[in-house]
């Protein structure tokens, strides 16, 4: 082993809103600490989050952590774990307050109070009617929460390693995770940092498809790493789709734009969602207006040379109207699809926007895997928070501003945690002698591959395969062939050549290790798609419909169950649902209907 | 042009928090990519400084360079504006 060591307390990958938080927490204890990120930290992906923070302070009026984590039971599709759903609710105003204190600028009322937005999914009274809970600073949450975290972590002295970039998990002959192997792009350098804990934060992995609202540094590090270390990956089955993405490019054109009359047509010019919904036509929810958008491009009636797209009408809404109710819109179209929407329609397509799954933890942050007939048994020494974790607070489908809630009360949670395992004694465990080993042998095979597949094509054939055949509805023949597809790719990408072999800031050579990194999501998201034959929040099949039997195509008695996929030959896992939550009564198993 | 590490670091840099701006430099480089001098990638730099919300509004319109900019900033903002609409679908 002739890697470079330097060892820290903790080592935290990512610096987007849930490994500051975390990278805050051990900082203020103490710890020596290195957080490591592909790019500047306030560069994160959380940066484009608009929406807001979900927690219910009440501030609009009556709303309660009870009635929040109904909320996100249902919008979960009661796949979510009721003891991290309670969790996540009742930490939610403390953590929001601490930002609040830390600086945030937060949108004020009157009175001085924190203002709070409506948002879809949020109810009072177990759903009886709708409550403001989403705490906003205008359309620039993310960006704000992520700036206050990163001024808080410069006070606290964290010590930030950017533009590196994590490769490898490091294990020890008893399973702990001792630390990372990592890559400074400016030197090429690779690294062992050796640590008492690791804690991942690297984010979403939604560059899988081909079309994703995500930023291109989303490509699922920190799942792929996982995956290849041995740990499964919980319940990828699970996206959030969001109907309307400019095709081609991803940018979300915001729902908002059917409120104020605009519509979708197919490649013939027909209005078809009055096929599909004859009464709310356009305004239906978005599931059904992103699976009628599917099943018209699937049924041979998209729009463009290549049918794989449809059309969103506005030009009859008049140029005053778009640029004073819809701003952003026109320029949004007119740079990503080269349309003025004044004139002619927006072509777009169901746009992959969240991952609800990730590396399985509970809800202290910690990593658990099926261990000795215990589904949840703690891997010592790792942890996970935020998009890259699944808790599971989101089950089947997330419920809106409930993700920045998640960076936010799971990156303290985890934080803690490790804090309270390293002690005040804690020493390092050993470095397995072969520790960089795994990662030389993987950058050696890279740099001496001959014949191989190209980065960018065998990326965009990953990314087609995923959009066509396992998008926002799916049937059942598609997904099969795309097992079989997926299955190929990885073949390819283990194979990727590099023609770029230079040490310093070659991202030909991260780009290469980024796409074997999402292969890993893809297969998992593919092999657990195929297997679940039920229909279940955003798992939506052709072949599970609403019947008496099933509402909805929901099959509780054999389905209500978490999936966990093992990387080592695509074995597929069950786990159990916790229905019992914290200190609340559980809330049991219900048809979802809004 | 400028020398290969360079131009990589430069796109690296790139890599932002947000989808919209990642597509502009994208095709930034791809259009650009042989008319960059170390001037331009100066004034390059201080856009891709800000943060991406404020280089989104910029490049989309909503945000003006205050007086102060430098002429190199300002055309590589221009760069950036134009090679969108140019980009054919
Ligand atoms: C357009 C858009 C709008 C959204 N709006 C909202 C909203 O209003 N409300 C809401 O609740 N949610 C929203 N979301 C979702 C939410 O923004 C994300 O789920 C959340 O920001 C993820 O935060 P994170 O800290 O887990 O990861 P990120 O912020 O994605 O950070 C990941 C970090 O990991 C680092 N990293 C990754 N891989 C590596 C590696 N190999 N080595 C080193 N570092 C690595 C990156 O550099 C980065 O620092 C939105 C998402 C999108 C796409």
């Amino acid at each position: 082993m002739s890697l470079n060591v330097r060892k820290f307390d903790a080592v935290i990958v990512g610096a987007g809103g849930a490994g500051m938080r975390a990278s805050l927490q051990l900082a203020q204890a103490g710890l020596k600490v290195a957080v490591l990120s592909k790019v500047f930290p306030t560069r994160s992906h959380t940066v484009a989050a608009q929406g807001g923070v979900g927690a219910s302070l009440g501030n609009m009026g009556p709303d309660s952590w009870i009635w929040h984590m109904y909320d996100t039971v249902k919008g979960s599709d009661w796949l979510g774990d009721q003891d991290a759903i309670e969790f996540l609710v009742r930490e939610a105003p403390k953590l929001v307050y601490e930002l609040e204190h830390y600086g945030m600028p937060f949108d004020r009322n009157e009175d001085g109070t924190i203002y709070q937005r409506p948002f879809g999914g949020h109810s009072a009274n177990f759903g009886e009617k709708p409550v403001q809970r989403s705490c906003c600073a205008a359309d620039r949450t993310g960006h704000a929460m992520l700036h206050t975290l990163y001024q808080q972590n410069v006070k606290a002295n964290t010590q930030f390693f950017v533009e590196w970039m994590a490769l490898d998990l490091i294990r020890d002959s008893e399973g702990a995770v001792v630390g990372v192997t990592a890559l400074e792009m400016e030197t090429g350098e690779t690294m062992i940092l050796h640590a008492k804990a690791t804690l991942f934060a690297t984010g979403g992995a939604g560059r899988i498809y081909a079309s994703s609202t995500n930023a291109f540094i989303n490509t699922g590090d920190g799942l792929g790493i996982a995956a290849r270390a041995g740990i499964p990956l919980e319940d990828m089955e699970f996206w959030q789709f969001h109907p309307t993405g400019v095709a081609g490019a991803g940018v979300l054109i915001t729902e908002g734009v059917r409120g104020e009359g605009g519509y979708l047509l197919n490649g013939q010019g027909e209005r078809f969602m009055e096929r599909y919904a004859p009464t709310l036509k356009d305004l239906a929810s978005r599931d059904i207006v992103a699976r009628a958008m599917a099943t018209e491009i699937r049924d041979g009636r998209g729009a463009g040379p290549n049918k794989d797209h449809v059309l969103l009408k506005l030009d009859h809404l008049g140029l005053e109207t778009i640029e004073k109710r819809l701003p952003g819109i026109r320029e949004i179209a007119r740079q990503f699809a080269n349309v003025d929407p004044i004139k002619d329609p927006i072509p777009v397509v169901p746009t992959c926007h969240y991952q609800m799954g990730g590396i399985p933890t509970n809800y202290k942050g910690e990593v658990v895997v099926p261990k000795d007939g215990n589904p949840n048994t703690v891997v010592e020494g790792f942890y996970a928070a935020g998009e890259c974790a699944c808790a599971s607070v989101h089950g089947a489908n997330r419920l809106g501003t409930n993700s920045l809630t998640d960076l936010l009360v799971f990156g303290k949670a985890s934080a803690d945690s490790v804090v309270k395992y390293i002690g005040t004694s804690r020493t390092h465990r050993d470095l397995p002698k072969d520790a960089g080993d795994y990662t030389m042998a993987r950058l050696a095979r890279m740099d001496n591959q001959k014949d191989g597949a190209p980065q960018h094509e065998t990326r965009l054939e990953m990314q087609n395969i995923m959009q066509n055949h396992c998008g926002v509805f799916r049937f059942p023949e598609m997904l099969s062939e795309g097992v079989t597809k997926i299955k190929e790719v990885a073949e390819k990408v283990a194979k990727v050549e590099i023609k770029d072999k230079s040490k310093v800031f070659n991202t030909a050579r991260v780009e290469a290790l980024e796409l074997e990194n999402l292969i890993e999501v893809a297969r998992a998201t593919m092999i657990s798609a195929a297997a679940r034959k039920e229909s279940r929040g955003a798992h939506d099949r052709a072949d599970c419909h609403d019947t008496p039997e099933f509402p909805n195509g929901r099959n509780d008695k054999e389905w209500h169950k978490h999936t966990l996929w093992f990387r080592d030959g695509d074995r597929l896992e069950y786990k159990p649902v916790n229905m019992t939550p914290l200190s609340a009564e559980s809330i049991p198993l219900k048809t979802r209907s809004y | 042009m400028i020398d290969a590490t360079e131009l990589s670091r430069l796109k690296w840099r790139s890599r932002r928090g947000m989808l919209e701006n990642d597509l502009v430099m994208e095709r930034f480089f791809e259009q650009h990519t042989a008319d960059l001098t170390p001037q331009r990638v100066e004034g390059l730099q201080v856009l891709l400084d800000l943060p991406d919300t404020d280089l989104w509004d910029l490049v989309a319109g909503r945000l003006q360079l205050g007086a102060g900019a430098m002429p190199a900033t300002l055309e590589m903002l221009g760069w950036m504006r134009d090679c969108q609409l140019a980009h054919p679908r």
